[in-house]
């Protein structure tokens, strides 16, 4: 270890230190920010904000409660009482195929469909007294026929479509 | 430690210049020393220690004082600075002029002969590991107790108890080579 403690013997120049030592003490030392101090250096600012904030939240909830639906404050239970009372009728006064759209077997099958139908048995029964239609001779007669039985025919739209369906 | 450290720290944090000045007149010497080991070349040394003092007073509010000396606070910084200088360096350094920067007493010759084991110290120092190299300049030649360097270094207290003995076994080997 006596070999060690030679190199105690290590010493800067002088004229170095003194150099150094006033070339450092001419600095400012750097400050030196905790929370607490950006918090309260800052404490205008971020009320502020906070504030803003809490403002568009109300302001934003205010407009949002005022755009709300017109049904908002309504009885459901009157608005179904009213909305069944409407009374709604679809009366289909000519209801027209192309001819080459259809075979002559499927419209056939169609209006047989479409005989077997409650409303249609209404709509026929109402219409019995009238004369029989001559049967089509031909598939294109045939076409001509459904357009005119159906045309007195009075089908709801969503039976009309179940039948074009089968 | 100076006497009435406590009080010149304070004062330093608080941003006295004096109070600065008195611990930068009592520690530089040591961390002068210290990173003339590290580097062995008298304008480096001279520029580390100059960068290790400007960091602690630009940063001298955020010193918060843990239980340890000041001391270690500024080898802490030191050690970096001395890392970070290698880094950017990557070369190796001669001792050559390590003679020259060395202060002795009495007559040319004694002084020379001085040098001369100071030089050998030196590079058998410098030949060891940079850990190694931190518990023996720390531990020996600027008296540390075993907390204070195991601080520094960032080990356990018993990681530097094991560390200080092979260190010396490898100074003491390395030293017996170069007599032989």
């Amino acid at each position: 270890m006596k070999e060690i403690e030679h190199l105690r013997n290590i010493k800067p120049d002088e004229a170095y230190m003194l150099r150094s030592k006033r070339s450092i003490l001419r600095e400012e030392p750097l400050p030196h920010f905790t929370l607490r101090d950006i918090i309260g250096s800052h404490m205008v600012g971020i009320a502020s904000t906070a504030f803003v904030v809490l403002g568009m939240i109300v302001v934003g909830g205010w407009v949002f409660q005022a755009k709300a639906p017109i049904t908002a404050g309504a009885d459901p239970a009157l608005l179904t009482a009213e909305a069944n009372e409407v009374d709604i009728q679809i009366k289909l006064l000519a209801l027209t195929y192309k001819s080459d759209s259809f075979s002559p077997l499927v419209i056939k099958k169609v209006l047989e469909n479409a005989s077997s139908s409650p409303l249609l048995d209404r709509a026929t029964s109402s219409a019995a007294t009238e004369p029989e239609t001559t049967p089509p001779a031909s598939p294109s007669e045939g076409s001509s026929a459904t357009s005119t039985a159906a045309s007195s025919t009075i089908l709801s739209a969503d039976e009309i479509l179940d039948n074009l369906s089968k | 430690m100076i006497e009435n450290e406590q009080k010149l720290i304070e004062e330093a944090v608080e941003g006295g210049r004096e109070a600065f000045g008195a611990l930068y007149d009592f520690y530089h010497t040591r961390i002068y020393r210290y990173v003339f080991v590290k580097v062995s070349r008298k304008e480096e040394a001279e520029d580390l220690t100059h960068q290790v003092f400007l960091s602690a007073w630009q940063s001298i509010r955020r010193y918060k004082h843990q239980g340890y000396p000041f001391s270690g606070w500024l080898y802490e910084i030191a050690r970096n600075k001395v890392i970070d200088f290698y880094r950017s360096h990557k070369t190796e350094l001669s001792i050559d002029l390590v003679g020259e920067h060395l202060t002795d007493e009495g007559s040319a010759v004694t002084a020379l002969a001085g040098m001369m084991e100071r030089d050998a110290v030196i590079a058998a120092v410098r030949n060891l590991k940079p850990l190694y190299q931190d518990v023996i300049l720390l531990r020996f030649v600027d008296d540390l107790s075993l907390k204070e360097t195991a601080k520094i270094v960032g080990k356990s207290e018993g990681a530097i108890k094991v560390i200080q003995h092979r260190a010396i076994q490898d100074l003491k080997n390395t030293l017996r080579t170069e007599e032989a």
